[in-house]
């Protein structure tokens, strides 16, 4: 039944359907709860550094920016909660001229165990 | 840049196929385009920050965008406007998505505003605290004219913002007054709480927040459908 409920709201009122499907997926799924809050309680540090336990040496962090996020100051607290010293943290900004610079950096980060943020 | 970063993925195998040394970590940042080679995004852990949507989750991360520790040590005054600077914030960042009905420009609100709003009215209030009284004006020009009204160029927006901030910040904010703008007898309701802890506000967020509406930005319910259905 409740699909069938939400046909009839995505007839009658598309602009529902959005919550309408939230709160299907909370009464029909198991665990739908927590599927649908994910992690909108975490803040970004504490996602952040979930992330970093994930990641590997061949798995980069890619972070698809919004408008006025700046990922930068997260990633260094990130890199002083692991002991990574700041120094060891490389910081390009993209532009002109600069890939020659980032692939520079990636080969130190690569040799010496640094981090390279792009 | 599309071309560099087929270079990168390319740098990346190589990475792989000698082993970097452990404590390597690459970390990229770009806008969200179509030219991202698919190779590099399928091997990278993907984080966005996609701004929350609705009241409850704006308010939410406004409010938890100040530590515990430094919300604790203020005066209840300063909590109180505090909790109604998110809201302001949420206002602010919400109306966006409203396209020209919300704003007649998109402006790039955004945390640095509250941020730094939340600062100057900290420092105004405590340089101020000898007077006893809430200078109101003093707030209200530095938050709409100066923060949040330096991105804005539109006089329309102006007004806007100056008549909502009229609305909200005035000696009833401190008498738990109501947030939402011109609601009445519409069923609807999210008083400013008094004076609490970090924990309790946060857990007034998650149960007293009504659902996302217009109405908690002033604006006429119907104002949804055009988004909501685009």
């Amino acid at each position: 039944m409740p699909f069938q409920k939400l046909l009839v709201v995505r007839v009658l009122r598309p602009d529902r359907i959005t919550t309408a499907l939230d709160n299907f997926m909370r009464k029909t799924l198991p665990k739908g709860d927590e599927y649908v809050d994910c992690d909108s309680t975490s803040n970004f540090f504490q996602i952040l550094h979930s992330a970093y336990l994930d990641s590997t040496t061949m798995t980069p962090i890619y972070f698809i920016l919004s408008p006025g996020a700046n990922p930068v100051v997260a990633v260094e607290e990130l890199a002083k909660s692991q002991a990574v010293d700041l120094k060891h943290v490389h910081k390009i900004s993209l532009g002109q001229g600069q890939d020659v610079v980032a692939m520079n950096k990636l080969d130190i980060g690569h040799k010496e165990g640094h981090w390279v943020m792009l | 840049m599309p071309l560099f970063l087929l270079e990168l993925e390319k740098k990346l195998d190589e990475f792989a196929a000698e082993g970097s040394a452990p404590g390597f970590r690459l970390f990229l940042s770009s806008d969200p385009a179509n030219s991202i080679p698919i190779g590099l995004l399928e091997k990278s852990i993907k984080l966005t920050n996609e701004p929350p949507q609705g009241v409850k989750q704006n308010m939410k991360r406004a409010f938890t965008f100040f530590s515990k520790e430094s919300f604790e040590d203020k005066d209840p005054k300063i909590k109180t406007i505090l909790f109604s600077l998110c809201y302001f914030h949420t206002v602010m960042l919400e109306r966006r998505k409203f396209g020209p009905k919300g704003w007649n420009m998109m402006y790039p609100f955004s945390v640095g505003d509250l941020r730094d709003s939340a600062l100057v009215m900290n420092n105004y209030m405590e340089s101020n605290a000898a007077s006893g009284k809430i200078p109101w004006d003093d707030l209200k020009y530095l938050i709409g004219q100066i923060m949040y009204g330096g991105h804005i160029v539109d006089d329309r927006d102006r007004i806007f913002t100056i008549a909502f901030l009229d609305n909200l910040m005035n000696d009833g904010l401190l008498d738990e007054s109501e947030l939402f703008p011109f609601i009445e007898g519409k069923n609807i309701t999210f008083k400013c709480p008094a004076p609490n802890t970090y924990e309790k506000y946060i857990e007034y967020i998650d149960q007293e927040c009504p659902n996302d509406t217009p109405l908690a930005y002033g604006m006429d319910p119907n104002a949804e459908i055009d988004f909501r259905t685009g």
